[in-house]
């Protein structure tokens, strides 16, 4: 809204001493360029004009077609208007569209779902027929079309703003994975697999373009940027390598084994653990997550050879089990908890103030007392994926958000 | 002497051949139709904006601090600044409750009972 009276100081402001706060509010708006304490007063005493008072619906409706020009000169509009990765994309014809769509029984134009750059930021919709569009770009194959449509119908975008540079990460369960020949085994997080990497792609292509994410400066303030947001992390959990008790995911969700799913993450990263194999391995796991905040969720994704050591030799009979062992034996010093982290103080220590259990009894605990670091074992997953070569695995600071189903949009 | 010039005159002229080629090429590339991949912004609705004050004599301001992480500094060094600058006017520096994203329904009857107007800082 243009008219809005807004004032900008220079970032970062997190952390600023007394001195540089003064001298951003005696200097200039580096947006507009005008004094910012001047800005403030204006934006106080002046009067209203009639366009500041002005009511009403102010319509942008999107045109359906581009307007015909050659195929240079549309790649070009495509990467300079914005609407790609970077990378070099598929043209969206009618025609690849057309193909596109008989992957999916639904109408061209059912609204398939809403998504924003964040929580304060405008919801924009889309239908069946512009996610297809965004799918053709991303080099999908109408087979995956279901998967993709399962996916935009989360709502949840692959570029969440945030002065952090946040990744997201889908994971796919049930028949379709196989159907669609995604990866889950060796070398599944890499570029060895074009399902994964193409169903990956479209979402970050979908943020871009049916929400408005991904324009930096504006509707994406991650400071450094996240390279997991190219694809993803997408790929298919190692159902076939789970032994018996160990659920996979959607099914852990509440959905049928023979269903299919998608299932989705926010987080920032994986690191690889440098874990001893002389030893038995589940012990060693909370050494590992102390890189992950406490205000943060977790995820392992555990090769099977890890699994099946767990299962056969350390007496973890599901993944259940080994989440609520990693719950009781993982913990954070309340003193550490207080005071080392910005997004606990940012976020969590607030709703404490407020009254919310368990964090405002935690603040009140002796600073050497010690609390879980995940508050609940529901902020920890457990998925399946490698191929066998060897013991590895990796940890991850992603919590899951939702599933939704495949099948609903075949 | 000669045999440069027609060297010359042979490079022009492929070249020359080579631009027109191109350029005849591009205009006759052909046009395709292609969708727009953007999805569907919502209407944006007018809501006016609040009235303003003719002056700051007298008035009290409120400064209110949302709560994003370690930036109180500067809504207070601006409250600092705004008394040295308008000693007339009264500034409050409040924080709202819980995060930023938690709404403070007490806080706005406050400053609707109270105040004259509102600065709030917004990180972002």
């Amino acid at each position: 809204m243009p008219n809005h009276r807004f004032t900008f100081v220079p970032h970062p402001i997190t952390g600023a001493s007394a001195e540089v706060c003064r001298k951003y509010l005696e200097g200039n708006d580096p947006v507009t360029g005008k004094p910012v304490l001047q800005e403030i007063i204006d934006a106080l005493t002046v009067p209203l004009s009639s366009e500041d008072k002005k009511t009403g619906f102010i319509e942008r409706p999107t045109p359906r077609l581009v307007e015909p020009d050659t195929v240079d000169n549309l790649h070009r509009l495509f990467l300079e208007k914005g609407w790609t990765d970077g990378l070099p994309v598929v043209l969206p014809t009618e025609a690849r569209v057309a193909e596109m769509l008989k992957g999916t029984s639904h109408e061209t134009d059912e609204e398939v779902g809403r998504m924003q750059p964040s929580s304060p930021h405008e919801l924009w919709s889309y239908t069946v027929e512009k996610v297809a569009v965004n799918a053709v770009m991303a080099g999908a194959k109408p087979e995956y079309f279901p998967v993709i449509l399962a996916l935009a119908s989360t709502g949840v975008t692959s570029l969440s703003t945030s002065t952090t540079s946040f990744a997201t990460m889908v994971v796919v369960n049930g028949p379709v994975r196989n159907e669609i020949k995604m990866n889950s085994g060796i070398g599944a997080l890499g570029p060895f697999s074009h399902a994964n990497a193409v169903i990956g792609r479209t979402w970050t292509l979908m943020s871009i373009n049916l929400s408005a994410s991904g324009k930096a400066g504006e509707t994406y303030m991650g400071s450094q940027g996240n390279n997991y947001n190219y694809n993803n992390l997408c790929f298919a959990e190692n159902e076939e390598e789970l032994p018996q008790g160990w659920n996979p995911l959607h099914v852990q969700k509440g959905f049928k084994p023979e269903e299919s799913t998608v299932s989705v993450f926010l987080g920032w990263g994986f690191t690889h653990p440098d874990q001893s194999m002389e030893k038995t391995f589940h012990p060693q796991i909370p050494f590992w997550l102390k890189f992950v905040s406490p205000f943060s969720s977790t995820t392992l994704l555990l090769d099977p050879t890890i699994i099946h050591q767990m299962k056969y030799h350390e007496g973890i009979d599901s993944k259940e089990q080994l989440i609520e062992w990693i719950h009781q034996n993982t913990k954070v010093r309340v003193g550490d908890w207080l005071d080392d982290y910005y997004a606990v103080q940012n976020f969590v220590l607030p709703m404490g103030e407020m009254g919310q259990e368990p964090i405002a009894s935690w603040m009140k605990l002796p600073k050497d007392a010690e609390i879980p670091q995940f508050s609940s074992p529901s902020r920890i997953t457990v998925i399946s994926l490698g191929g066998g070569t060897n013991f590895f695995w990796q940890a991850g600071d992603f919590s899951y958000m939702m599933s939704a189903s495949v099948d609903n949009w075949r | 002497m000669k045999i440069k010039i027609i060297a010359w005159a042979l490079i022009i002229f492929v070249i020359t051949i080579g631009l027109a080629f191109t350029t005849v090429s591009q205009a006759q590339a052909p046009k395709i139709t292609v969708f727009n991949p953007l999805g569907q912004p919502p209407a944006i609705e007018r809501v006016p904006m609040a009235s303003r004050i003719s002056d700051l004599e007298g008035k009290t301001i409120y400064i209110v601090d949302i709560g994003f992480s370690a930036t109180h500094q500067l809504l207070t060094e601006l409250q600092d600044v705004l008394e040295e600058r308008y000693p007339d006017t009264t500034w409050i520096v409040r924080n709202k409750i819980g995060t930023y994203f938690n709404d403070d329904p007490k806080l706005w009857a406050e400053i609707e009972e109270k105040g004259h107007g509102m600065i709030m800082g917004v990180g972002h």
